[in-house]
């Protein structure tokens, strides 16, 4: 390799070097500005003066910001020149390398400048590019490493239970307290879901159970809590909504429907008993006449009521048909869908093998007419209307194999519809249960340590503590602060807790809710706290569905009216 | 020629200077620094103004580089009587064999390869300038006849910088003719020490003559081949432009304190010095640090100081350090990795 050779590639080896280092360089750079940038959104957002940005945001930004000084630090031209004058004030070269690459670019081809040149080559062999071009912390690397730690800090630091407030302890035991309980009741729920097969109050309970879980762990303040649990109670409620509407309005309930069907079973198996004691009666009586009276009456019976000898006593398949008439009035009684279910499908059967009279089907007919009266306005509205269709199908076709084929076919799909119908309604009342819970939840976590059983809330009545209501006291109780002295006319963003007294009910119930907020020093309150919330409630959703309140913000105020709701 | 051979040159550059080095430090104890002055100096086909008080050895130097150099050597010692005639020589009336009377040009001490100027500044400026055309030209004309001097030709002149009374000093323009301007110092305790043993023994060694005139006139050209880049030309540049207290290279004591900066001839010794300084540590280019070691015996006597400058007692030195700082900063690499 001849000495401008061995220059030459040498040359390329250490430019490659310092435009890694370069590069380097310029993502620290860009990303020591942008991670600046951040840390002060982050700053601002801590003291409340903007929105708080998105870890995705931030992370964004950075991860741009680290591309964009990839590539201005990859496209920065760096030429052999440049990494020789380098390369000679980093070794002891003097000046050799830039000499030799002047001349070689110069193209001068004296002895000297060959001399000089193959002097830079074997000088240049020997650097190891590594340590001329070593890795180093630069200021912006420093800076980065700093801000990067400032950045966590600044994150972290609110979550580190170190550095929380008195105030805040006490919320997160609450929330965590909170959480154990929505917990518990997600587990059951969702188990007790599991087992019934109904999939969206399973999957409501999940993640119910989910926030529970954050709740307990204290992943999660008292704000986020009741924000993330209003939301899902919210979602939960649109659920059931949406349940409920696919099942009909329940006018009456299934016991009701029940009794009904009930009734009208032993009322047609009376008439039916009756007409075959009447049929009975009248052969006896067809005995004493003359034969040719009996054989006229005898053929008039059989083209009205079937033969003669299949009256006296209802077929066996009638008989199982009866049966499971019988349990399905008993499954709605239970109301156990599955029963009833059970009891269509053996009806089906019953009606597909065709072992039935003309006659016994007609009683079926009426039955199942009855059947499905007696289901109209209750949650299975849609079994009823399936059941009135087969019994009109039946009422107007002919019962061939076929036709009772189709009819065997419809009366399974109605026990299926049984069944359906009792899952969405459960799934309903489910979601409504879990809901429930969460509201409950939410409200004793927005009413502090010391509170009433959810079912008491709104029962009190503002009393002073011989009993009487009157100055200075709210609906809720008298207020009591702690701190009186620190208390200031401005509302501040974390106010101190503030206990209002009362008595409730009986003397010795309950006598302490712990609200959030700083009522003022002397001002007399006689206005409950939920007229209140609706009165301001309504007077910001004006502004922001007039558009007044920026769209940057209006989520804030439904959150912060949300959070607030008694 | 062939590389190898350039860089066979080259190494006999340096041995050459090292044996020669040597053989005055056989005689010269210490002065390091003013003994390789002087050898760049006569290497680069230059004149040396030697500084420094009496009895540094300035004399005893210039002679024992003349032994060891195996060439022509000759002392005036320079006084107030002088005449130019002295030095260059003079037409004296002669008789031939014939019996015939002419005039012959006898020439004077300047016709020998180094000329030691002893005490330059004794004598009067019309004699010291007789040193001029010597100096510049390597040349004398004595009744209008140009008498040629010997090649190689170096002065290397002497002077004391107290006991001015009864001096004459170097104009500029004779100054400028110096290449180098070199300060000779006190010896220290263990040159001293090395002295006295030296001088009061039963003797030292010899002196042997390493290098001829015509080697000191191969290595002059060699001196001379020497590259130097587009960087380090600058950067001798701006270093005399510097001195100038007009020029946007000045710095802010330049400003303040200089009449006069160097003249061209200042950049020119500076890079010629360089490059014999390059070829002596063993390099066939210039860097910055033979500039940088060259810049103060070669620009400190062409700078001329102004009233204020005189009067705060500024030395010369200290406004190229000056100089010096920020043309290095100036040159310096802008990637930073």
């Amino acid at each position: 390799m001849t000495p401008e050779i061995t220059l030459q590639y040498r040359l390329n080896a250490a430019t490659r070097r310092v435009k890694l280092l370069v590069t380097a360089q310029w993502t620290a750079r860009t990303l020591f500005w942008t991670m600046l940038a951040c840390a002060i959104w982050m700053l601002c957002s801590r003291l409340a003066w903007t929105s708080e940005p998105k870890v995705s945001a931030l992370a964004g930004l950075l991860a741009a910001a680290g591309l964009i000084g990839m590539i201005i630090g990859a496209t920065r031209k760096i030429s052999p020149m440049d990494v020789a004058r380098l390369t000679d004030a980093r070794t002891d070269l003097k000046e050799r390398l830039s000499t030799a690459v002047e001349l070689r670019q110069q193209g001068k081809i004296s002895p000297i400048a060959q001399a000089q040149i193959a002097d830079a080559g074997a000088r240049i062999q020997k650097l190891n590019f590594r340590h001329v071009f070593p890795f180093r912390l630069t200021r912006e690397m420093i800076g980065l490493l700093i801000l990067a730690a400032i950045l966590t800090g600044i994150f972290l630091l609110p979550t580190i239970p170190l550095f929380w407030s008195k105030e805040r302890k006490q919320e997160m035991e609450e929330v965590k307290r909170q959480g154990v309980v929505l917990e518990k009741i997600a587990r059951e729920q969702e188990k007790r879901s599991s087992d019934q097969n109904l999939t969206e109050s399973r999957k409501a309970a999940q993640e119910m159970k989910r926030l529970a879980e954050a709740m307990r762990k204290g992943e999660v303040d008292k704000r986020e809590a009741m924000i993330r649990m209003q939301k899902l109670t919210r979602k939960m409620e649109e659920q059931q909504k949406r349940l409920a509407s696919a099942n009909a309005p329940e006018k009456k309930s299934l016991e009701q429907a029940a009794q009904e069907a009930k009734q009208a079973l032993e009322k047609r198996q009376k008439q039916i008993e009756e007409a075959i004691k009447a049929t009975a009666a009248q052969e006896k009586a067809n005995q004493k006449k003359p034969p040719e009276q009996q054989a006229s009456q005898a053929q008039h019976r059989q083209g009205d009521q079937g033969s003669p000898k299949d009256q006296p006593k209802p077929s066996e398949a009638m008989q199982r048909s009866q049966q499971a008439m019988k349990e399905f009035a008993q499954a709605m009684e239970n109301q156990d869908a599955g029963a009833q279910n059970e009891a269509l499908q053996k009806l089906a059967e019953q009606m597909q093998q065709g072992q039935m009279s003309q006659q016994e089907m007609k009683q079926l007919q009426q039955q199942i007419k009855d059947m499905a009266d007696a289901l109209k306005g209750t949650s299975q509205d849609q079994v009823s209307r399936e059941l009135q269709q087969i019994a009109s199908q039946m009422e107007q076709q002919k019962l061939d194999p076929q036709t009772r084929q189709k009819l065997a076919e419809a009366m399974k799909k109605a026990g299926q519809t049984c069944q359906s119908c009792q899952q969405g309604s459960m799934d309903a009342k489910q979601l409504q249960d879990l809901a429930k819970a969460l509201r409950e939840g939410k409200l004793q976590l927005a009413q502090g340590e010391k509170m009433l059983p959810v079912s008491k809330l709104g029962q009190s009545k503002g009393q002073n503590p011989q009993g009487q209501p009157g100055k200075g006291y709210s609906p809720f109780g008298h207020v009591n602060n702690p701190q009186p002295e620190k208390r200031a006319g401005k509302i501040s963003s974390k106010p101190p807790d503030t206990k209002i007294q009362g008595q409730r009910g009986k003397p010795g119930n309950d006598p302490t809710i712990t609200y959030r907020g700083d009522p003022e020093r002397g001002v007399k309150s006689g206005t409950p706290y939920y007229e209140v919330y609706a009165r301001q409630r309504s007077a910001s959703e004006n502004p922001v569905n007039r558009e007044n309140i920026p769209a940057a913000y209006r989520k804030q105020v439904r959150d912060y009216f949300e959070s607030i709701k008694p | 020629m062939e590389r190898q051979e350039i860089e066979q040159q080259a190494a006999a550059f340096r041995e050459s200077f090292q044996r020669v080095k040597s053989e005055v430090q056989k005689v010269i104890v210490g002065q390091e620094e003013i003994i390789q002055g002087v050898l760049t100096c006569v290497l680069a086909g230059g004149h040396a103004l030697l500084e420094g008080v009496p009895g540094l050895g300035k004399t005893l130097l210039v002679r024992t580089l003349a032994q060891a150099n195996d060439l022509k050597f000759s002392r005036i010692q320079f006084t107030p009587d002088l005449m130019p005639a002295d030095i260059s020589g003079t037409n004296i009336l002669v008789e031939t064999a014939g019996g015939a009377k002419e005039f012959r040009f006898q020439p004077g001490p300047v016709f020998a390869n180094i000329v030691l100027a002893d005490e330059i500044n004794r004598a009067t400026p019309k004699t010291q300038s007789a040193m001029l055309e010597a100096m510049q030209e390597h040349a004398v004309t004595v009744a209008g006849v140009r008498h040629r001097l010997e090649q190689p030709f170096f002065v290397l002149a002497t002077q004391n910088p107290i006991e001015m009374e009864g001096t004459y000093p170097l104009p500029e323009a004779q100054l400028d003719r110096f290449m180098f301007k070199l300060l000779v110092q006190s010896p220290t305790f263990e040159e001293l020490s090395a002295i006295v043993d030296r001088t009061t023994g039963i003797g030292t060694d010899p002196v042997t003559p390493v290098i001829d005139g015509k080697t000191i006139t191969a290595m002059h050209q060699l001196a001379r081949q020497v590259e130097i880049s587009s960087d380090v030309r600058e950067f001798a540049i701006r270093l005399v432009l510097g001195t100038h207290p007009d020029s946007e290279a000045a710095t802010e004591p330049v400003r303040k304190y200089v009449r006069f900066g160097s003249s061209p001839r200042g950049a020119q010794a500076v890079v010629l010095t360089s490059k014999v300084r390059a070829l002596v540590q063993g390099r066939v280019n210039v860097a910055y640090e033979d500039l940088i070691a060259v810049a103060k015996p070669s620009l400190r006597h062409r700078i001329l100081l102004n009233f204020e400058g005189e009067a705060e007692g500024i030395s010369t030195d200290s406004l190229i350090d000056s100089i010096l700082v920020r043309v290095r900063e100036e040159t310096k690499v802008k990637l930073s990795v």
